[in-house]
């Protein structure tokens, strides 16, 4: 069965090994059996809340990667959205210019229920980008601050009912991120985070339907194999497999 | 593939659905994902307030199942621990006993750990500590747990270079940290995992102090032979990680 990752950040500072790193890693997906991936950006290269400069440079990483490799890899723009609208708008033009730049990427910079999403989300709506925001149980974190837990993701899904968003980590959401989400049909969430914890995936396609959940592996922090593991160890049949692990990602980037 | 399994569970625990199997349905359960062979400690030992019955019910649960061997757990915490391991020796042949310090709490550190080697090495029984069971950001909100620093587990090996001990649950990072230069320590790959899991481990970690884990039922057993699906290591080596090094430190 062919996959499609929808979270992965083939650039990694932390190897030192430039952008070549990303060649390696495609293969390495390919290896796997995945035929596509989203590239979300080395996200946390310069710490959680980067300047426009280095959003740039992470961004410039993904830009190279989608000309490079166009039917391999969908790019997510990285924003920063506490550096204000005029920098989200100005980056988001930036990068939607570039064929194959399909989604917005947010991370730990600010909390997803914050004002500075507005324009994020009016981005995203205008341009018709998906929004990845990752999200995290905070019950032992204690960073909602700026950390966004699932309730977080949920309610900005809500306040923007026609973009869609892909609240990342289900096993950080745990059971009380899948409760959350219950009901909030602009939203799914993808599979990566922490060790494959059993029985959140099942737990997930019972509550929010199949169609719902989306295979991402956040490689290279996560191993590809495990990552597919989590889905095909899960005892959900065939086509479970096959909508989680491809076809739900494929219809929500609108690939062909 | 016929894996020797390190670290399995029967027993309930309360904060997740995490599948409640019969001795024999684990082993059918792992056979089925290429583990013919597995050390399955008692999860009932763990918030019990002294893991006796929960050690003995598990050297009854595992009686005639030959593929699961048991691998009782001590809190030498509590003043009967010597009593804890004698009652185990009694029952069965055990080559391996398991504490959990984050949730007795135990000083490593202490003079109880410190007799506890001792014994288990004058009795032939290896050591085993399990570092984490979950990850400490899904505890339930009502616990407190945090798996022992990094510095204190390195304290403690230090303190006793030729007692074998199995470190269960470590991260990557732990993993090569706490191995390096430790010959008598053994890691188990639970927990492990980078793109390619094992060809980056054996980048930081002598082949010969890795061990296979599935840690099931708390992690998805398909996941633990899926590290090997794939993997670029040489067949002596993945040979070695599946079986050979377990059975080498528990037979030593």
């Amino acid at each position: 069965m062919t996959v499609l990752d929808a979270h992965t950040h083939p650039h990694f500072r932390e190897h030192r090994a430039g952008r070549a790193a990303a060649d390696v890693f495609l293969r390495e997906a390919r290896r796997h059996g995945i035929e596509h991936v989203v590239a979300l950006g080395d996200v946390l290269a310069f710490g959680r809340s980067p300047n426009a400069d280095q959003l740039r440079s992470i961004n410039d990483d993904t830009l190279w990667l989608v000309k490079r490799h166009p039917q391999q890899v969908t790019g997510f723009c990285y924003l920063n959205p506490t550096l204000g609208e005029r920098a989200v708008w100005q980056e988001v033009e930036r990068c939607v210019a570039v064929p194959g730049i399909r989604g917005l990427k947010l991370e730990v910079a600010n909390n997803a229920r914050d004002a500075c999403m507005r324009p994020v989300m009016k981005a995203a709506e205008r341009y018709g980008l998906v929004v990845l925001q990752h999200a995290w149980s905070m019950t032992k974190i204690k960073q909602r601050s700026f950390h966004t837990d699932p309730e977080d993701a949920v309610l900005l899904a809500r306040r923007f009912p026609n973009v869609r968003v892909i609240m990342a980590h289900l096993t950080g959401c745990g059971v009380r991120g899948v409760l959350a989400a219950r009901g909030c049909d602009n939203l799914v969430v993808d599979t990566s985070g922490a060790a494959p914890e059993a029985g959140i995936v099942a737990y997930a396609v019972e509550k929010l339907g199949v169609q719902r959940v989306i295979y991402g592996s956040d490689a290279p922090i996560r191993d590809f194999a495990v990552a597919i593991a989590r889905i095909t160890g899960a005892g959900l049949g065939r086509d479970a497999e096959r909508r989680i692990l491809r076809d739900n990602a494929r219809e929500l980037l609108r690939l062909p | 593939m016929n894996a020797f399994d390190a670290l399995t569970w029967l027993g309930h625990w309360p904060f997740a659905f995490l599948a409640e199997r019969r001795a024999a349905d684990l082993a059918r359960h792992l056979r089925a994902h290429g583990i013919a062979r597995a050390l399955v400690s008692p999860l009932d030992a763990v918030f019990a307030p002294e893991p006796g019955p929960a050690n003995r019910a598990l050297f009854r649960a595992v009686r005639g199942v030959a593929a699961l061997e048991p691998v009782p757990v001590i809190n030498p915490a509590l003043p009967d621990w010597r009593d804890q391991l004698q009652d185990c020796l009694d029952h069965a042949p055990v080559r391996l006993v398991r504490v959990l310090p984050s949730y007795h709490r135990v000083t490593l550190t202490g003079p109880a750990m410190a007799e506890l080697v001792s014994t288990c090495r004058q009795r032939g029984v290896k050591l085993a500590i399990q570092v984490r069971l979950i990850d400490e950001r899904h505890e339930h909100h009502a616990v407190s747990i945090r798996p022992p620093k990094v510095a204190v587990l390195a304290r403690f090996l230090d303190a006793f270079p030729n007692a074998p001990v199995l470190l269960s649950g470590l991260l990557r990072t732990e993993a090569a940290t706490l191995a390096a230069g430790r010959p008598h320590v053994r890691v188990d790959l639970a927990f492990v995992e980078w793109l390619d899991t094992l060809r980056t481990t054996l980048a930081a970690v002598p082949a010969r102090q890795v061990v296979f884990a599935s840690h099931t039922p708390f992690l998805e057993t398909a996941a633990a032979p899926a590290k090997f699906a794939r993997t670029r290591i040489t067949p002596a080596a993945q040979r070695a990680l599946l079986t050979g090094n377990l059975e080498r430190f528990l037979s030593a």
